[in-house]
Formats: structure tokens, sequence, C-alpha cells
């Protein structure tokens, strides 16, 4: 008679052989000097079906997280087996001057990026969250939803836009007026 | 040229990322070392919870009469009962009962009656240390939520500075002077647990920052009644009036009844004593991650319904799995392991990215003895406060602030790096090695409880690793002044 009780733990067994057959794969062709195509499709397909295995398992919510957790541990294990080893040196000191103190401006800058980074930002994107759950979403408790998991993205989005400019003001007022338009919008859509 | 003017917008660009994620990144690392730290620790809060106090009678089965007796026993204690008052049933991980009121918590024996008060100072030292860094609830939670929208910037401007991602997908070069070492493990944690991070960062967000959402939408489509925008993503209560007497018994048959795949996990009655009273039994579903679903009943246990947190809504869904994700409490105990891993991976980048920065000034200041001071005195200001609270019942967040400042001025007063990690190091493991012989002769056969053992014997392992890392940075120094 066949032991069913094995399934789940084949499975699993399965799912994590074939992650690390693509793994192996994907690190082998990485290697070589030369892209090797046949060998990384050979390797995408068995992690797609490593994946496949989990969520048949698991569930589409445990299983893509299984798969991903199952992904991390084996190609972090991988990396430091085939890690590159070299003597130990000392880190080379240079005798650099010590920073100088913050100038006023700087000081003033580094306060409004702050201040701007929490508040700016922030506003602008739960706004624009919202505005694109409006359009896009029908229900509303849906659209809510929608915000609630994706604002921190568009804050983060706003954030990385603001520190990579050269000119904080014009963007700032950009972002201001952006955010008065879309928080118009809200209520009129 | 038009390829030559692509190539150099490709270069600012990424050199304006690697600023904005190199600033970023020093002005949030050490309380985001501090959130991450504490953060893989808390997931095995249910076992530190048991720990904390190994006297407390545990058991699997708790029986509908049991939780009834408790709600008798309850609101013979109290002059005036709280609004919801939960009794919190035995799993896997904890298997003892407890009930809460929201301000006082006690254990349960088995046959429902009270037992001590629930006693976890280093537990919850630890919870509020990453939930709120300390701080006053509300300001703190906004401020570490913060710290998740910075986290999600930090992720992005990673993956835009990294223009090497794939090339070196699994380059790792030990050794050396150690910067190269540093830069290769912040990059591949980083990548390859991009998911996990981004994960722990957006969630992270929404606990505390969902509030501002709140507001806007609460004024925009609600009139500025924010209870109704709550019910419509999490469900309505039902509104009863004239209820009948508690009877527990039943609504645990009936619910078995509704549902034969749920596993209760609490059971709440909401407005107790009062003609609005009734039963909410939470429970969780096979292969769900929502933290549970809520079935709802009369006082005298005739089923209303469910609220709709499993086969409600999308949104209401996905909103409401957000906890289990986050907590990484689902599955086994190898999930939670993991978690500790991907979390412990999250402190490394953190540490390791300001590692890199204070490298590459080329010069060794109080800058560096500082940092050093406070990355290795954090496990020795946690150890220092488990200690203090099992032996001298000492505030645990007094000792643990008290040793973290210790620890800086001992980093600053030694200002040799190497002294400083192989001093706190030591310390470390001679704090932890004294706690769990004075735990051990403390509660004497009570440490031969499976759970009991497994975690002391994690924190021997713990000792052992650190008097070894402790030997081998010693040995690396030697062989450099060599």
């Amino acid at each position: 008679m066949t032991n069913l009780s094995l399934l789940p733990f084949i499975g699993e067994f399965s799912a994590l052989l074939l992650c690390s057959a693509g793994i192996f794969l994907l690190w082998r062709n990485w290697r070589q000097p030369t892209n090797h195509k046949l060998m990384q499709l050979v390797a995408m397909i068995f992690i797609i079906s490593s994946a496949a295995v989990c969520i048949a398992l698991s569930g589409i919510e445990f299983g893509s997280i299984y798969f991903l957790c199952i992904l991390f541990v084996l190609s972090c294990l991988l990396i430091f087996i085939t890690k590159k080893s070299t003597k130990i040196q000392l880190l080379p000191q240079r005798n650099s001057a010590p920073s100088t103190p913050w100038s006023r401006k700087k000081k003033v800058k580094f306060l409004y990026y702050t201040l701007a980074l929490f508040f700016l930002c922030g506003l602008c994107g739960v706004v624009l969250t919202m505005t694109l759950a409006r359009l896009f979403i029908d229900s509303l408790s849906t659209q809510l939803a929608f915000s609630a998991l994706a604002f921190p993205v568009f804050w983060a989005l706003a954030s990385v836009w603001l520190s990579c400019t050269d000119k904080l003001l014009r963007t700032s007022i950009i972002m201001t007026f952006s955010c008065a338009l879309m928080f118009g919008g809200i209520f009129i859509l | 040229m038009i390829i030559m003017n692509k190539i150099n917008l490709k270069k600012i660009i990424v050199k304006k990322m690697f600023d904005a994620h190199s600033s970023v990144g020093l002005a949030v690392g050490a309380i985001m070392y501090l959130i991450c730290l504490t953060g893989s620790l808390a997931v095995f809060y249910p076992e530190f919870e048991r720990w904390e106090q190994p006297n407390v009678a545990e058991y699997n089965d708790f029986s509908s009469s049991s939780v009834s007796q408790a709600y008798q026993e309850y609101l013979s204690k109290v002059e005036i009962p709280e609004k919801s008052v939960y009794v919190v049933l035995p799993t896997a991980e904890v298997p003892r009962a407890h009930l809460s009121d929201g301000e006082q918590e006690w254990w349960l024996n088995q046959d429902g009656t009270l037992g001590e008060s629930i006693r976890k100072p280093w537990t919850e030292m630890l919870q509020e240390l990453h939930v709120q860094l300390h701080l006053p609830k509300t300001l703190g939670l906004v401020i570490v939520s913060f710290f998740g929208i910075m986290l999600t910037h930090l992720v992005i401007s990673g993956v835009l500075t990294h223009s090497r991602i794939f090339k070196d997908a699994f380059t790792l070069n030990w050794g050396g002077t150690g910067q190269k070492q540093q830069i290769d493990l912040h990059n591949r944690l980083s990548v390859w647990g991009l998911p996990f991070h981004a994960m722990i960062a957006i969630t992270g967000a929404f606990f505390g920052l969902v509030s501002i959402l709140v507001i806007i939408a609460a004024s925009a489509f609600y009139d500025n009644d924010r209870e109704a925008l709550i019910a419509d993503i999490y469900g309505e209560e039902p509104v009863i009036t004239n209820a009948p007497a508690l009877n527990v018994e039943r609504s645990f048959a009936n619910m078995a009844i509704a549902d034969r795949q749920a596993t209760p996990i609490y059971i709440v009655v909401q407005n107790i004593g009062s003609e609005k009273q009734f039963i909410e039994i939470a429970a969780t579903l096979p292969q769900r991650l929502i933290y549970s679903e809520i079935y709802q009943f009369h006082a005298d246990g005739e089923y209303i319904g469910q609220q709709g947190m499993a086969n409600g809504p999308i949104g209401r869904q996905a909103v409401y799995s957000v906890y289990r994700l986050h907590f990484g409490h689902f599955g086994n105990v190898a999930v939670k392991l993991v978690y500790l891993v991907l979390g412990l991976a999250l402190t490394y980048i953190s540490v390791s990215g300001i590692n890199i920065w204070l490298n590459k000034r080329g010069r060794v200041d109080n800058v560096n003895y500082l940092w050093c001071g406070f990355v290795y005195g954090t496990p020795l200001a946690l150890s220092a406060s488990l200690m203090a609270s099992i032996y001298l019942s000492i505030s645990a967040y007094w000792s643990f602030w008290l040793t973290l400042i210790f620890c800086l001025v001992i980093a600053r007063t030694l200002k040799s790096l190497s002294k400083i990690r192989t001093t706190l190091l030591m310390t470390t493991a001679a704090t932890l090695l004294t706690t769990i012989i004075g735990y051990t002769l403390i509660y004497g056969k009570l440490v031969l409880i499976p759970a009991i053992t497994t975690i002391n014997l994690c924190i021997l392992f713990y000792v052992i690793v650190m008097v070894l890392h402790s030997r081998q940075l010693r040995r690396r120094d030697k062989t450099l002044a060599g």
C-alpha cells in the first residue's frame, strides 16, 4: 500500500532539489566567460518549477514565501561556499584632515530636507497613491486597502526624487503644487 | 554622440543615487540597526514569554467550560470590567491560555481559574524597543514606521545604484582589508534578500503611518468618521441591544458547525456585562496568511456570521495578511528561523553600510570608537537587561539604556577598535552565561522543560559563538600586528 503521508515531505524535498539545481546552473553560467543561453533557460525552468511545487504544496500565499526563503538561503549558501579568500591585510589609513563643522547653510538644508522628507514626501506619497487608486479601482474599500499597502512605496519614491535633485526648492514647489492638484482631484473624482 | 550622452546620463544618475543612498543610510543606520536587531529577536517573543515564566501550567486542551469559568472569575475579580476581554487559547508554540482586558493579564489554569499575572519584563522591553524605541507610544510608532519608509527608500536607491547587479550576483571576496568583504556581503545579502527587505519595510511603514491615510480618506469620503472608514476596510461589528446572558460554550459548539476547518486562537467578549455584549471567536484557516477569520455570535452563543477577513473584499484580505507576514508567525519553527536569518542579514546590512563609509574616510577617530561601542554594546545591553530582570527585578528599560551608555563611555575610553570589540564580546558572553546559571539555580527542574532547554541551549550556543568570534578577532589582530 502507498504511504501518502510522505507526499508533502517528498514535495518539499523536490522543491529544494529543483531550486538548488537552478541556482547551481545559474552560478555555473555566471562563472563562465561567455553567457550560455540554454543553461540559463534550463536554470530558470528549474527555479520556476520549484516555485510551482512550493505553491502546489502550501497554496499561493505560503508557497511563494517559502520559495523566496529557499531561494535566499540556497543562494547565500552557494555564495559563502564559493567565496574567494585572500590573506588579511591592514586597512590603509590616510592622514586626511578631520571634517570641518557644518556651515549654517548646510544645517538649514539638512533640517529642510528632513522635514520635507517627512511631511512633503509623505503627503505626496499618500495623495498620489489615493489618486491612482481612485483612477483605476472601482470599490472604495479596495481603493483604501491598496492605498494603505502601496503608500510607503510612493512616499519612498518621492523621497528618492527629492534626495537626487540639485534643485531642492524647485522640486519642493512642484511637489506642493501637484499635491494640491491631486488632493482636489480626490475630492472631485 | 547620443550613446555617449546616454552613458554619461546613466553615470550621473547612478552617482546621484549612490549619494542619496549613502546619505540616507548614514542618517538612519544606527536606529535601523536597533530596530532590525530587536525585530529579528522579537520573532521569538512567544518563546521568550514562556522562558520568563517557566512555572506556569502548560497544556494543549482548554475546554469551552474552562473559557466560561475564566470569564466568571474575571467578572468576580474586577469591579468595572474593560470593554473587550480576551481569552487567548493555547497553541503549539505557547501551550498555555491567558486572559487579557487590555489593562491586566493573567495566565489561566487548565480548569479556567485565574493563575499568576503575566510577567514578561524583558520580552516587553524588547518588543517596545522594536515597535516604539521606548518613546511615547504614538510618537514612537510613527518614528519607527518612518524608518520603514526610509528602508524602502534605501531598497529603491540601492537597486538603482547597483549597476553590476547581475555581473556580481555571486561574488564574495573574503579577507583582504575587510572593505571588499563588507561591500560584497552588503550587496549580496541586499540583492538576494530584496523581496524580504522590501516586504518588511512596507509592512513596517504601514503599521504606524497608515493613520495619515485614514485622516485624509476619512475627510474625503466619510465626513471625518474614521470608525466608518475602518469598518469599511476591516468589516463591521454587529449592533446588539438587549443582549442575553453569556454562553461561551454554545458559541464554541456553533463555531464548530459554522466552519470545521477553522482553528480558534482567541475569544473576545465585547462590551462585557452590558446590554450590548456579544462574542467573537478568531480562528486561523489552513493555507491562509490572514491573521484570523472572526466569527461573531450573540452573547447566548447564537451564530451571527463571519467578519469576512478570509472571504470578504480582496483589499480586506490583503490588509489583514500584513501582520503574520511582518512577524513571521505562520508555518513552523523553520519559518521563524529563516525570519531570524533574514532579519539578522538586514541588521548586518545596516551595520556594514556605516562600516563601509567609516573605512572610506581613511582615518580612525571617536566616531569609529563610538560606532563600534554601539554595535557591540547593544547585544551586551540586551543581555544585561535580561540578567537584571531575572536576578534583580530591576527595570529592563533602564538596565538596557544604562548599559548601552556605559558601553559608549567604555568605547570612548579604550580608544582601540580591537580592544572594544573583544571586551564587549567577552562581557556579553559572560553576562549570558551568568544569566543561564542563575536561571537554572532559580527555577531548578523547570529548566528541563523541552522548550526552556532549547532556549537555554540556543543562548549557550550564542555564548560559544561570541567566545570563538572574540578569539578569531584577537588572532586577526595579532596577524596584522606581526
